[in-house]
């Protein structure tokens, strides 16, 4: 469990240092928003229900926004 | 109009089984809350804002004031429920709880 | 404490309230079925997004059974004088039934439908009043005048006059 924790907040600190925030700021709502959960979380379903687009398209904006999904 | 009895029978078609006195009561609540609703709705409206909106909005719009169905107004309007919602606000329809 | 379901129907108007937090003094968690979250336009999915990212709310797959289930539900609903349930309400009912969770709505329909039915009397079924009432307690008077303010919806005189509050 402390080894789950341990990944999770390195890929949080990693998306959060690696994402382009201008490019997050200028997206309208709801994409906006979903990405910033993207970053917080690193759950793409979850964040693509939030913005309303296929899962597909949301990522092509994901790294548009440089934002990496760590495994 | 049915019957409680009606009632009761087409719930057993359903395989459901009905609390006849609990329909009795609820159907009596219910016209009750409904002309009070009704009313508030149609009092308050703000019939300018409504009536310089584009169709289908703005049937969507009366449509509400008339039945209070906010989903079936959001139907008719074809925008998401939580913008109807605010068209509503806007329109300063009261929905009646 | 427990979970509910909510139908788009009551999160449109809840996520407007000021103190909107206060839920979680009720319920543990707040369940979302997918076609809850489809209803709902860039606004609704904004206000919804941090309770899902803290995972306080979570997404309800569509599940063939309780598909099912709410189309029996809405057919019967049909055929009599009570308000017709629409999809999304009746899939709160059969997911909340079998789940043993409660439905939070703001429509009538599954309110009567729960209490007419013997096979859904155990299912609690709140409204916007009804969890203003749960939280507020003694203050309602003053929660329900800012519930108003927030959101345009307004309770029946019959309704307060339970709660002791004259309108």
């Amino acid at each position: 469990m402390e080894k789950f924790k341990e990944f999770e907040r390195e890929a949080r600190e990693l998306r959060e240092k690696s994402a382009d925030w201008e490019f997050i700021e200028k997206q309208p709502e709801p994409i906006k928003t979903a990405l910033k959960v993207l970053v917080e979380n690193g759950d793409l379903w979850l964040a693509a229900k939030i913005s309303g687009l296929p899962v597909d398209e949301f990522d092509e904006i994901r790294i548009k926004a440089k934002i990496p999904v760590v495994v | 109009m049915e019957s409680t009895a009606e009632t009761a029978e087409l719930a057993k078609q359903f395989g459901f089984t009905i609390n006849k006195r609990a329909l009795a009561k609820a159907l009596k609540e219910l016209e009750e809350l409904e002309h009070e609703a009704r009313e508030i709705r149609a009092k308050n409206a703000d019939w300018e804002y409504i009536e310089k909106q584009p169709d289908p909005l703005r049937a969507a719009l009366r449509l509400l004031v008339e039945t209070g169905d906010l989903r079936l107004a959001t139907h008719i309007a074809g925008i998401p429920l939580d913008e109807l919602d605010e068209h509503r606000i806007k329109a300063k329809i009261p929905l009646v709880l | 404490m427990s979970t509910a379901v909510a139908d788009t129907c009551f999160l449109v108007h809840w996520l407007r309230f000021r103190e909107r937090e206060r839920i979680f003094e009720v319920f543990e968690s707040i369940a979302v079925p997918v076609m809850v979250l489809d209803e709902m336009g860039a606004r609704g999915r904004v206000m919804l997004a941090p309770w899902l990212a803290s995972r306080r709310a979570f997404l309800i797959p569509r599940i063939n059974d309780y598909e099912v289930e709410a189309l029996r539900l809405v057919e019967f609903s049909r055929s009599q004088r009570l308000p017709t349930l629409d999809p999304p309400e009746a899939y709160c009912l059969a997911v909340a039934k079998r789940r043993g969770y409660a439905v939070l709505t703001d429509n009538k329909a599954p309110k009567y439908l729960a209490q007419i039915l013997k096979d859904y009397s155990g299912v609690k079924v709140l409204d916007s009043l009804d969890i203003l009432a749960l939280i507020y307690g003694g203050d309602l008077a003053e929660a329900v005048k800012a519930y108003k303010e927030d959101t345009g919806l307004v309770f029946s005189r019959t309704r307060l006059k339970t709660y002791g509050i004259d309108s």
